[in-house]
């Protein structure tokens, strides 16, 4: 059964090619989000298995709405992304509670099952 | 003459006289004997004892000489009186040989020498006419003709009348002649004699002149008719007696020249002028022509009564008789000539003047002398009293004797009872010194420097020294330093002050310092430095007091009223208020209450503008000396300067945060676009590339249309990062210039640019690179708030300075001192000492005007 997925990002061009790679690849994109408000509301109300959210929101920093999303108990899958490189700032991801990072550039569907398996 | 010589004469002249009227007595044809020796005799004595008086007073003068010799001849007259014919025929010849020597004395008078050929040629004339004529009748006429009783005329030669009637007839003519010459000399002597010579001449010339006219009568009437020549011939002796008389009064003349000198001292005043003394001698001399000149030393020279230089002319016919006195010349007395005749009048007037002068030279010397001593003592008194000195003399005691007018005006004492008798040091040194000053006096110590009490109740400081006086007396004299001693202390604060400005000091230090030195240099209880808040309040900013209490930093006072500092206020200059209970006001009545009385405040200007004010205060009226508030205005400038230094080293660091703010920003702005524009496009790049190869097996059409997607997405993104490329710098500016990268600009941006180029010239790299970001940040500005329709750019090189101006027709407005845009701008300009101005009135558009200096690299010299 094919993971759900929610896209956490401000740029719809970026929301596009990622939906059209991972439903390529065996995902089900269940909904994409501009901001972090959308995205806390989304993921109570879609329950995704896997968040791909952006670190740059508009109105939330990635790793503090990551935080919030895995507290509580949630077994939601968070996925940090961005065009910019975190992967040398490990610490930090993994005290989000984030599963992990790839770069927007390198996004793929192995990559991502990867993360989460 | 000898008195000797006299005596002969003088019993020669007696036996000659006995001798004549002897012959007279005894003669046989003289009809009327008494009357002959009666007259005769005593005449020829006359004549020669006035003769002998004269040679005895003139004996250089041969008037006397002459007189005698005419007294003797006229002895010879009695010998036609003789029985003998011998004698008879000889003293007929000789008998009227005193004609002869009495035209020659009249001729030769006063002088006693004939002067002139013509006057000796009538002298020689007379002497032959009278021998020559008797001798040629004699020759032919018996002479009995007449004379009963006469002796034989034994020079008869023979009886010839009609000759002896033309002899006579030749002697009248020759006569006439002679006399005729005779007076003529006399009138012209007469008229060309001075009044003086007038005088001697008058007496002589008119018994002479009256004898010789008789003597030509008694020959015409001899000639014509015997009764006639026996009258006249009476006459002729009465006449002859007047000529030695003329003589005697000559004499009697020389004797009154005593009474002349008394009459000259009696009517000349006691001090003469020039001119009086001259009338003075006119009359005592009688000579109207005197001229008195005198001796002025100073000019080697004499001067007259007008005191011009005085010279007798070489032709001038008067007499010179210099007055001299101790061998220096001290007048001359010019005068008549013929006052010469009259040496005893001469000598003893000149003797009564050269001693007049002599008591005047004396009492001119003593006046001179007085005069010298009042001069000497106005002098001394001028000095002392107007010397920028303080003269006290002291007794031996120390008390004051007197002082002097400049120690009067400084102290206010009075150089009088209330002063004298009173020791020095309890009236002039201020109370704490006196001690001092008195150890000083009574050990007769050295110059000391002590405060004095001035009139106007504060102090003076002066350097005194003491002066030994004869009597055990002190002389105190004293200099006024106080402004030296002042002045030295203002510098001295003045150079600690900006000493402690240029080593950059806490402004707290820096305030208290300069409140300090103002405060004690000044006098004041306090002193202040306050800024001038909004022009209705100042805030003390620092300050210093004796007192310790009434400075209090941080507070602030309402500005009102007409105190001090709202007098800098108004004016920006400095200013004083000499008695706080005249001013109005909040603040004065707060200053009054705190005690302060007067106040001197100057302004401290920064930049141009007026930031503050210093100011010094009393709590007694009329502290500060006049022109203190503008002493004071040294210590606001350098209030100022070290104000100014704090303001430029803090511009200075804001400057430089904000260019590595703006350096900050531009890289974050660059990382934000690199992310937002080409980095997005470049991951959409990427994913499209994978989601192709994945459909390229399955659905290759599909995939194609991602590919198509994708290269246009690349090219967008190349675009985007050529644009970043150059946001970081234009490489067309650093390839091509200034121009032709301001062409690029004006061809990129959304309103229409019109561009003026007014120098082609390319600048140091520099100044090109801040006129184009002006540009560029006010191009910007304009696409993106100014509304306009369009926009003029002018690049101009004027002189020395680059100048870029950007002008819009847009709705202005716009915030001049700049967001962080214009604010990077300005600061890119000014690092280079360029200025940036902005102006945007609202609906007026923006101009935005950079004008830098344009500093050259030497020309490279060319290697020898």
């Amino acid at each position: 059964m094919p993971s759900t997925v929610l896209i956490v990002d401000d740029h719809a061009g970026f929301r596009a090619n990622a939906r059209a790679v991972l439903e390529s690849e065996g995902f089900d994109v269940v909904g994409e989000v501009a901001n972090g408000t959308d995205a806390v509301a989304e993921v109570a109300r879609l329950s995704p298995q896997i968040v791909l959210l952006d670190v740059q929101l508009p109105d939330a920093d990635g790793f503090e709405l990551a935080e919030r999303l895995t507290s509580n108990g949630s077994r939601v899958n968070v996925v940090l992304v961005s065009s910019r490189d975190y992967s040398d700032l490990p610490r930090l991801i993994e005290r989000s509670g984030a599963r992990g990072f790839v770069p927007k550039a390198e996004l793929s569907g192995p990559r991502l099952a990867a993360l989460v398996a | 003459m000898s008195n000797r010589r006299a005596a002969a004469i003088t019993l020669l002249a007696l036996a000659v006289a006995v001798g004549a009227a002897t012959l007279v007595a005894l003669s046989d044809h003289d009809t009327s004997k008494v009357a002959t020796i009666a007259l005769a005799a005593p005449l020829g004595l006359v004549f020669i004892g006035a003769g002998l008086v004269a040679a005895r007073r003139r004996p250089d003068n041969r008037t006397g000489t002459l007189m005698i010799l005419t007294g003797f001849a006229w002895f010879s007259g009695a010998l036609p009186d003789a029985n003998n014919p011998l004698l008879f025929s000889l003293g007929s010849i000789l008998g009227a040989v005193f004609f002869g020597f009495l035209i020659h004395l009249i001729l030769a008078f006063p002088s006693g020498r004939l002067s002139g050929r013509g006057v000796r040629a009538l002298a020689v004339g007379g002497y032959v006419l009278v021998a020559a004529s008797n001798l040629a009748f004699m020759l032919v006429d018996d002479l009995v003709d007449g004379c009963d009783g006469c002796p034989r005329n034994v020079l008869l030669v023979s009886r010839q009348p009609g000759v002896a009637d033309a002899v006579r007839v030749l002697t009248v003519i020759g006569a006439a002649v002679l006399a005729a010459g005779v007076v003529t000399v006399l009138v012209r002597r007469w008229r060309a004699a001075t009044p003086a010579l007038r005088r001697a001449l008058t007496p002589v010339f008119a018994s002479g002149g009256v004898t010789l006219v008789l003597a030509a009568l008694l020959v015409a009437a001899q000639a014509a008719d015997v009764g006639a020549a026996e009258a006249v011939y009476w006459l002729l002796l009465v006449s002859l007696m007047t000529i030695p008389l003329a003589f005697l009064a000559g004499l009697l003349r020389a004797r009154l020249a005593t009474a002349a000198v008394g009459r000259l001292l009696a009517e000349t005043p006691e001090t003469p002028t020039q001119a009086e003394a001259q009338e003075g001698l006119r009359r005592a001399l009688g000579d109207p022509t005197v001229e008195l000149a005198f001796w002025l030393p100073e000019r080697r020279g004499y001067v007259d009564t007008q005191g011009r230089p005085f010279a007798v002319e070489e032709n001038d016919p008067r007499l010179s008789t210099p007055i001299a006195l101790d061998d220096e010349p001290v007048a001359l007395v010019v005068h008549d000539a013929a006052l010469a005749e009259e040496p005893d009048l001469l000598t003893g007037v000149l003797a009564a003047a050269r001693l007049a002068l002599q008591k005047d030279r004396l009492q001119a010397q003593l006046r001179a002398r007085v005069e010298d001593l009042q001069r000497e003592r106005d002098f001394v008194s001028t000095v002392v009293n107007t010397a920028p000195a303080y003269f006290c003399v002291l007794d031996s005691a120390g008390r004051i004797e007197r002082f002097n007018t400049t120690l009067e005006a400084m102290t206010g004492m009075l150089d009088d009872e209330s002063a004298r008798g009173r020791p020095f040091w309890e009236v002039f040194p201020v109370d704490e010194e006196a001690l001092a000053a008195r150890m000083v006096i009574e050990n007769r110590g050295e110059g000391i420097e002590h405060a004095w009490r001035a009139a106007d109740g504060g102090t003076r400081i002066v350097t005194w020294r003491l002066t030994e006086l004869p009597e055990n007396r002190l002389l105190v004299s004293g200099a006024d330093v106080t402004e030296r001693r002042r002045s030295l202390d203002e510098q001295a604060a003045l150079r600690r002050v900006a000493t402690l400005v240029a080593e950059d000091p806490e402004p707290a230090l820096l305030l208290e310092a300069v409140t300090r030195e103002v405060g004690l240099l000044f006098g004041g209880d306090t002193a202040t430095i306050f800024r001038y808040t909004d022009g209705r309040r100042v805030t003390v900013m620092g300050g210093w007091s004796d007192r310790g209490d009434f400075v209090d930093p941080g507070s602030e006072r309402v500005l009102d009223g007409d105190t001090a500092a709202a007098l800098v206020y108004q004016t920006h200059a400095p200013a004083r208020i000499d008695d706080y209970g005249a001013v109005e006001g909040e603040f004065a009545r707060y200053l009054h209450d705190q005690g302060i009385r007067c106040t001197i405040a100057a302004p401290v200007i920064v930049g141009g503008a007026l930031w503050g004010a210093v100011s010094a205060s009393s709590t007694q009226e009329d502290r500060f000396p006049s022109a203190a508030e503008h002493r004071l205005g040294a210590f606001a400038g350098l209030v100022a300067q070290a104000l100014a230094n704090a303001d430029a080293r803090d511009e200075l660091r804001r400057a430089a945060a904000r260019i590595v703010e703006a350096g900050d920003a531009a890289r974050k702005q660059l990382e934000r676009n690199l992310h937002d524009g080409a980095q997005q496009r470049l991951v959409a790049l990427s994913l499209a590339l994978r989601l192709a190869q994945s459909r390229l097996p399955d659905d290759p059409g599909r995939a194609g249309e991602i590919l198509r997607n994708a290269s246009e997405e690349l090219a967008l993104a190349l675009e985007e990062l050529r644009e970043l490329a150059r946001g970081l710098h234009p490489a067309i500016l650093s390839d091509r210039g200034l121009v032709p990268a301001l062409s690029a600009l004006a061809v990129r941006s959304p309103v229409p640019v019109k561009l003026h180029v007014l120098t082609e010239e390319r600048l140091p790299e520099s100044v090109e690179v801040a006129l184009f970001y002006v540009a560029s940040e006010a191009l910007t500005n304009v696409a993106k708030y100014a509304e306009a329709s369009s926009t003029h750019v002018r690049l101009a090189l004027v002189e020395d300075t680059a100048v870029i101006e950007i002008e819009d027709d847009g709705v202005g407005g716009a915030d001049v001192e700049g967001g962080s845009g214009i604010r990077g701008l300005r600061d890119r300009v000014e690092s280079l000492d360029g200025r940036l101005d902005v102006n945007s009135d609202p609906g007026g558009g923006t101009v935005v005007r950079a004008e830098v200096p344009v500093v050259r690299a030497p020309e490279p010299v060319a290697a020898a």
